[in-house]
């Protein structure tokens, strides 16, 4: 057996000056809320990074049936038609695949918020790949792995997010498809930097 | 209103790493500070034979039941979902068979310090010689990950050059 101790080191150390990977900003939820929104980005952010990440844990405050909610993005306040989406996805007896186009935010079958029907310690996962989130030549487009298992449901997908508009991102707002998201939701974004 | 770092605070730090030098069945990440959000297993690496899969367990919990998974697999010809439970959570190779070349997984183990959550573990594996894989699991239970154990169900043997590393995340 091979014993691998954290580096005391690393473990210990005070975080260090911004590097290439930083925390940029988190939202833990006290209360519910409709939704999230990281706003001032490309202001605050697009001169120094290139990619931005969103790690999120969630569940949903909305009762009634057990099924999953799911996950919406829409960026820089834009609710016209300009959004696609596509989902490969598992839910334990079979593996299907969605798909949605001239949509008002990324949306399709992105399953992973339990409902108060599951315990308050059972949460969905999700990580938000941005790539060249502040480039004004390409059409923003966001990879996504999300899931969950809470007792009685099972939703694992890879997701694909377009944003048909060349304008960099100042805002990225997540939402559920119905209800908000419940209380100790956290969510938090990152940004990478390039060479 | 998120809260906002002013500077960033720089992380996907390394706490751990290894590049095998011998072969072995099994190791452990241990001594987990719990002072990241999240966690991050990077591993690429070759099993010595026909391999079952490789499965995680936390902090020594062998309860039968707490960690429930389910997954999609493809193998070439087909795709599947199916779930899983036990006492560890499979995480990489949901098709049993060879894994003697080239294979790579990232695990995301999201609020692992949290105290009041069970653990959400991401995970996306490819196997050169097997299958490709995504898979969500849960490990039941709010005690914050301060160890992580590895090893393949077959009792089949890590090679030597194989590399495991873990990242801590803030948040």
């Amino acid at each position: 057996m091979l014993l691998l101790g954290v580096l005391a080191a690393q473990a210990e150390a005070a975080p260090a000056a911004a590097g290439s990977y930083d925390l940029l900003e988190t939202e833990i939820l006290t209360g519910t809320t409709a939704s999230v929104t990281f706003s001032s980005l490309n202001s605050t952010y697009g001169s120094t990074y290139q990619h931005l990440q969103i790690r999120m844990v969630a569940r949903s405050d909305e009762a009634g049936s057990s099924n999953l909610r799911d996950l919406r993005i829409q960026v820089n306040a834009d609710t016209g038609t300009n959004y696609a989406a596509h989902v490969l996805r598992g839910d334990g007896a079979g593996v299907y695949s969605n798909a949605a186009t001239s949509q008002t935010s990324v949306a399709t079958a992105m399953s992973m918020l339990p409902r108060p029907s599951n315990p308050t310690t059972q949460f969905g996962a999700a990580v938000i790949d941005v790539l060249d989130a502040f480039s004004s030549s390409k059409y923003s487009t966001f990879r996504i792995l999300g899931g969950a298992k809470p007792d009685g449901e099972d939703q694992i997908w890879l997701g694909s997010g377009l944003w048909m508009n060349t304008n960099a991102l100042t805002e990225i707002k997540l939402f559920a498809n119905s209800g908000n998201f419940g209380s100790n939701s956290r969510f938090s974004i990152y940004g990478l930097k390039g060479a | 209103m998120p809260t906002v770092y002013s500077p960033p605070v720089s992380t996907y730090v390394a706490l751990a790493t290894t590049t095998l030098a011998s072969t072995t069945t099994e190791l452990t990440f241990s001594n987990i500070p719990s002072s990241y959000r999240d966690l991050i297993i990077v591993a690429n690496f070759r099993m010595s034979g026909v391999a079952s899969a490789t499965r995680a367990q936390f902090n020594g919990d062998t309860t039968s039941g707490n960690y429930p998974t389910v997954w999609m697999v493809g193998t070439g010809s087909t795709a599947v979902s199916s779930t899983d439970g036990g006492t560890s959570m499979r995480i990489f190779g949901q098709n049993a068979g060879p894994k003697t070349v080239g294979q790579m997984g990232i695990v995301q183990i999201m609020d692992y310090s949290a105290t009041d959550k069970h653990k959400t573990v991401l995970v996306r594996y490819s196997g050169a010689d097997n299958d490709i894989t995504a898979q969500a699991g849960r490990w039941a239970s709010t005690n914050a990950i301060t160890t992580i154990r590895l090893f393949d169900s077959g009792g089949q043997s890590y090679q030597i050059g194989d590399t495991f590393s873990l990242y801590g995340i803030e948040a």
